[in-house]
């Protein structure tokens, strides 16, 4: 009896690029001919696809919105050892409520210094290199981005510590968005998001007390 | 890093051999009933996988009866010149019932409600409980696999997923070599479906394993 081949087994990233739509026409009649007699392979696409689409989700949903688990395990006592070193995260939306609570009852509208801190601090950011731009500490930071059009949005905007951690997330329409959080000294980055998630830039800027 | 091909090390291509479709083919065109059983054996699980992904569990049998029908009257009508071309007739006749199945549904909706919201409705399949369960299992466990990886991997991870950038082009903008761009895919897809099984250990369904 004659043997014919149904085709190779899809390939991982074959099978990835199918659960992203992305995989070229040539590839998507091979792959969805064998995905018909091969449950194998099927198998290994609900594997895969259940991966890829929750990291798409996820990355485009919240970009770059995490932290470290160790941050996660300590964020309290690293929010107090915030105003020693640059590494304040902040654990999450829910955890960024309580902290702004946190930072206000414990600042009193004070640096850690006991230097009363100005209400809110302005800083318009540009995507050049270059040094980075510097701020002092203030109740709340109000960033403008000049490759942000007005009423472009929404833009999502995610803000950094120097060691990737995640500070703050928000959405805005145009170029404005303010911060109600005390900023510890540090160095941060900005990322500004486009509508279907892109990143558009990031700009850098520094603390200072 | 090491230099490891996580998917050859994981999945070893091997040719997918089944009968030859023309004798196959042959013994359906003479009405031979134990060839139907094999033409069902073959692709009845498949079929039921692409008309399931697509348009949800309301009435699948009927649908992949349908197939079935189809593909055998056309073999026995010798419609089929090149049996050779069998899979690829079965994936055009499911693909054709798929699009057919989705008009009918717009067309149907679109006399009772406003299109936008028909549309919506088609896929509500897809926002049934247990499915949105199970999505948000999966969107937590990215969001923790997420949080584990550098600055730079989520980066790398951005790229691709959410801009859809070819991995030719991440590797040269980021320096990577393609091995170390899957090792850490590998990685992170590691990770997640241990957290998955993990979740699946502690009682929670959805996670194969
Ligand atoms: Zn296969």
């Amino acid at each position: 009896m004659d043997v014919i081949h149904a085709g190779l087994h899809a390939s991982d990233d074959q099978l990835e690029l199918y659960s992203l739509d992305r995989l070229s026409d040539t590839d998507l009649i091979q792959v969805e001919e064998h995905l018909m007699v091969c449950g194998g392979c099927r198998n290994r696409l609900e594997d895969v696809s259940a991966f890829a689409l929750a990291m798409r989700n996820v990355l485009k949903e919240h970009p770059v919105a995490f932290q470290k688990p160790d941050e996660e395990e300590n964020w309290f006592s690293r929010f107090l050892s915030g105003w020693k070193t640059p590494s304040l995260a902040f654990a999450g939306a829910m955890a960024a409520v309580v902290l702004s609570v946190g930072l206000y009852t414990y600042t009193q509208g004070h640096n850690g210094a006991g230097m009363t801190l100005a209400p809110v601090a302005y800083l318009q950011l540009t995507a050049m290199r270059g040094e980075l731009p510097t701020v002092h500490g203030a109740k709340a930071v109000q960033l403008r981005f000049s490759e942000a059009a007005e009423s472009g949005g929404p833009y999502k905007v995610s803000l950094v510590g120097d060691d990737g951690s995640a500070v703050w997330n928000g959405v805005t329409e145009g170029p404005n968005v303010r911060l109600d959080h005390v900023l510890p000294k540090g160095t941060y980055f900005a990322r500004l998001f486009g509508p279907s998630g892109q990143l558009l830039h990031e700009y850098g800027f520094r603390v200072t007390e | 890093m090491a230099d490891v091909d996580p998917d050859q090390q994981a999945y070893q291509p091997d040719a997918f051999q089944i009968q030859d479709w023309t004798q196959l083919v042959a013994r359906i065109h003479q009405g031979d009933p134990t060839a139907m059983e094999e033409l069902y054996a073959i692709f009845g699980k498949g079929i039921r996988y692409f008309l399931l992904r697509n348009l949800g569990v309301d009435e699948v049998e009927d649908r992949v009866h349908d197939c079935f029908v189809i593909v055998a009257q056309a073999i026995q009508n010798g419609e089929l010149r090149d049996p050779a071309r069998l899979m690829g007739y079965v994936r055009t006749v499911v693909k054709r019932q798929i699009a057919a199945t989705i008009e009918t549904q717009v067309s149907r909706r679109r006399t009772e409600v406003d299109y936008e919201e028909s549309l919506f409705t088609l896929m509500d399949w897809q926002g049934d409980p247990e499915h949105s369960m199970l999505q948000q299992q999966r969107t937590e466990i990215a969001r923790k696999v997420l949080r584990s990886v550098s600055r730079r991997d989520r980066e790398i991870l951005d790229r691709f997923y959410v801009q859809e950038q070819p991995q030719e082009q991440i590797c040269e903008e980021m320096g990577l070599s393609y091995n170390q761009f899957r090792l850490l895919k590998y990685r992170a897809k590691a990770r997640f479906g241990e957290l998955g099984r993990r979740l699946t250990a502690a009682g929670f369904s959805g996670f194969r394993k």
